[in-house]
């Protein structure tokens, strides 16, 4: 089953010089319902406008985007409000939590602001906050909890609804190399457990080893992609290889991977 | 917990993100309602100045503009450090509809609490500042008093202005896509620099002055010229000189009206230059309230001098003194509108109809008093001044004459030329036939003359009329028309000034609140 399918998808943006850049073009791409996505590609190639626009945060300039046998560029703004409030998850790099409620507030929102959920399920929050080991900081303000608590807890709020999909733009960019790898592995839980499907936009090739397939943008097209491997050391080394040849040696590769 | 809950908690949790608002409205109704009050007091329409309350409606307006753009801009500010969140509440599904209800709901919450508060305060402040009002144009007797209507007017005023800009903002924040609302915070500070407009910033600032040079300014030009002139200023030419003397490029913060430069520093977190520019306009606004003052009027007279269309001065015995009752028993006020005593023996009858002032000055008191009193008027009358009074005539009469046209028989007081000061204009030598006239009119009996100046007076201003028929006969130059003029914005500029200052209190004050508060 087609979780996510964009058709002719393209965006571009006038510059302050009156020049047109496009930022994806024409771009054709399928995701299978719980499938774990992994997005890389250089700077500028589209990765972040791609998740945008899957995510109804922006509106594309032509083509369609299919969630869920929902053509979301023709939905209106209230009707999008309600589309990412019913089927979307978001995992940002900067987490984006709100700072005056605590940990378990955050992740308890977007159950308060659903028509349908008059109670909000407490008990859920707790089973989703043990599972990503944040149960004894559920008290406390995201400011008091380290960068990695913040974005499980970031996690827990995408998920406490049980959305369709999933979206992470660099999750693990403000994080050190562990919480950025139990990050991950949670989030390969996530997609297990919960059939959820997910699509990740990241630099990291090691980040990128989790997903079950890759795909490369350049240019604002899908270049190549990569399907997981058994081994995901061997899917690793298979990961950087693609974008070394698609960026040139150690450009655009973060630290830790190299 | 409930979704009403959390937005509760979220409001109580950003109240110091709502400071700048709160501030700006607060202090916007105080200063309404202390203006509010003068306008309303029935006291201050009791003596009959007219261009009091007129300047006070001014400042009202005036007030009005300023808080409106204030609180548009605190609002703005406000709500900037907070569209993020709304950038979340609506990427997880939060309608526009319910974000617009929070937002009127935090505005309700925070404009009513300013009210209340800036209510209280202003009404407080109002009884200070009647106070001074009172001792600075000498009224005496008057109550202070507050008018419900101007309580309610305030309250009703500024709740519709929160409400509009609440509705406003709202409207624009619910319009923004979620994407930008949750970046805003990571946008860069537009950089503004115009090189023109720069250029006139500075200049602007010079012409203004040479403006106040001018003693006949356009005051309605000037209430347009002052804020506009600063807006350019701060806006523009802070940033053209910054540019001129350091040679780099400096950034601006664009959410606020008056804007600074900055070199290096990021404005956001560098509120000390804020507040120094703040100071700075301050500084600038009540300079330009205490400029009006000194090119305007002579300082070292201006507490005594006065303003009449006529003014006749009589000489009594030295133990005569002219007083109210006398005034009164003349039938004098019966015609006028109001007595004011100064604190000089300087009796104005104020005609408020025909906006004309009346000074009747008793030579005899001068003995009494440090200081003669000096009078502005249009005509003087000056009936023969007892040889009997301790100080001599010419010496008196320097410190008495002032004005645009002056009256007087020679022979029987004095040598014009060694008496009279540079403030009189024109002075016109009446013959001694004509002067007979009135010297018999005052010989015959006190009661007689100036029964029939007033009784003139009152009947068609015919007083007037046969002193500017005899002088007009002398000189074909003589207009009438520019003396009122002349007279009325003398008095106006003064009183603008001492308002000018208050207000400029209020507007650097209350700039520098909002910014300290960011």
């Amino acid at each position: 089953m087609i979780a996510v399918q964009t058709k002719s998808l393209i965006k571009s943006y006038k510059t302050s010089h009156g020049y047109e850049t496009m930022a994806l073009n024409r771009l054709d791409m399928t995701v299978e319902s719980g499938e774990f996505i992994g997005i890389m590609g250089p700077s500028g190639s589209g990765k972040t406008t791609l998740l945008n626009l899957i995510g109804t945060l922006d509106t594309s300039t032509s083509g369609n985007i299919v969630i869920d046998d929902q053509d979301i560029t023709q939905l209106s703004r209230d009707e999008l409000v309600k589309f990412r409030r019913d089927k979307l998850g978001f995992i940002f790099q900067d987490f984006n939590l709100l700072d005056s409620l605590t940990v378990q507030e955050n992740i308890i929102f977007p159950l308060l602001i659903s028509d349908s959920a008059k109670t909000p399920a407490t008990e859920k929050v707790r089973e989703i906050a043990t599972t990503l080991g944040i149960h004894d900081i559920l008290e406390k303000y995201p400011y008091q909890v380290s960068g990695g608590q913040k974005q499980r807890t970031a996690v827990a709020r995408a998920i406490v609804k049980g959305p369709s999909l999933i979206l992470a733009d660099e999750p693990s960019g403000n994080l050190d190399y562990n919480s950025a790898r139990n990050l991950m592995g949670y989030l390969a839980s996530i997609n297990k457990i919960y059939r959820s499907t997910i699509i990740m936009v990241t630099h990291d090739p090691a980040m990128a080893s989790y997903c079950d397939r890759v795909l490369f943008l350049k240019d604002g097209e899908i270049v190549s992609q990569l399907a997981k491997d058994p081994n995901r050391d061997d899917f690793y080394h298979r990961v950087m290889s693609m974008i070394m040849s698609l960026e040139g040696e150690n450009n655009g590769l973060p630290a830790s991977s190299i | 917990m409930g979704y009403r809950h959390l937005v509760y908690k979220n409001l109580r949790h950003s109240l110091k993100k709502f400071m700048p608002f709160f501030l700006s409205c607060y202090l916007a109704v105080v200063i309404f309602v202390v203006y509010m009050t003068l306008l309303f007091n029935r006291s201050i329409d009791a003596t009959g100045f007219s261009t009091v309350k007129l300047i006070i409606a001014i400042c009202n307006i005036i007030i009005v503009i300023f808080s409106l753009i204030y609180v548009t801009y605190a609002m703005q500010a406000s709500f900037g450090l907070r569209k993020y969140e709304f950038g979340i509440l609506n990427l997880m599904g939060v309608s526009d509809r319910k974000i617009r209800q929070s937002i009127r709901c935090e505005i309700i919450y925070i404009g009513s609490s300013a009210i209340i508060l800036g209510t209280i305060s202003g009404i407080t402040l109002s009884k200070v500042a009647f106070r001074a009002l009172a001792s600075a144009l000498c009224i005496s007797g008057a109550t202070f008093m507050i008018d419900p209507k101007s309580i309610l007017l305030s309250v009703a005023l500024f709740m519709v202005m929160f409400l509009t800009i609440a509705r406003f903002n709202a409207r624009k924040i619910t319009k923004t896509k979620p994407l930008d609302l949750i970046n805003s915070q990571r946008t860069p500070e537009k950089v503004l620099y115009n090189p023109t407009l720069g250029f006139i910033g500075i200049v602007a600032p010079i012409i203004l002055i040479l403006m106040f040079l001018i003693k006949n300014i356009n005051l309605s030009v000037l209430i347009i010229c002052i804020p506009l002139v600063e807006f350019l200023f701060f806006r523009y030419g802070i940033l053209y000189l910054a540019n001129l003397i350091s040679r780099k490029w400096a950034n601006l913060n664009y959410r606020f009206l008056y804007v600074l430069s900055r070199l290096k520093f990021n404005i956001a977190t560098n509120w000390k230059l804020m507040l120094i520019s703040s100071i700075l306009q301050t500084s600038i606004l009540v300079f330009v309230g205490f400029a009006f003052s000194a090119f305007v009027q002579d300082s070292t007279i201006a507490d005594n001098r006065y303003a009449a269309d006529l003014c006749i001065i009589v000489s009594d015995k030295p133990d005569m003194h002219l007083k109210k009752e006398t005034l009164d028993q003349i039938d004098l006020l019966s015609e006028s509108k109001v007595i004011h005593h100064g604190t000089i023996p300087v009796i104005f009858a104020v005609d408020a109809m025909n906006n004309s002032v009346i000074g009747v000055i008793s030579l005899a008191s001068y003995d009494n008093v440090s200081k003669a009193p000096i009078v502005d008027a249009n005509s003087i009358l000056v009936l023969p001044i007892n040889q009997q009074s301790s100080q001599s005539d010419s010496e008196a009469i320097e410190f008495l004459i002032g004005g645009n046209q002056c009256l007087l028989n020679v022979d029987t007081i004095y040598d014009p030329s060694f008496a009279l000061n540079d403030i009189v204009s024109r002075y016109l030598v009446i013959s001694d036939d004509e002067y007979t006239k009135y010297e018999q009119l005052y010989s015959d009996h006190q009661r007689r003359i100036l029964t029939y100046c007033f009784d003139d007076w009152h009947e068609n201003i015919v007083l007037t009329d046969q002193i500017i028929g005899l002088i007009t006969k002398s000189n074909p130059h003589y207009n009438t028309n520019n003396i009122a003029s002349k007279w009325s914005w003398y008095q106006s500029f003064h009183q603008f000034s001492a308002q000018l200052s208050f207000l400029a209190i209020f507007v650097g004050g209350q700039h520098l609140f909002v910014q300290a508060a960011q």
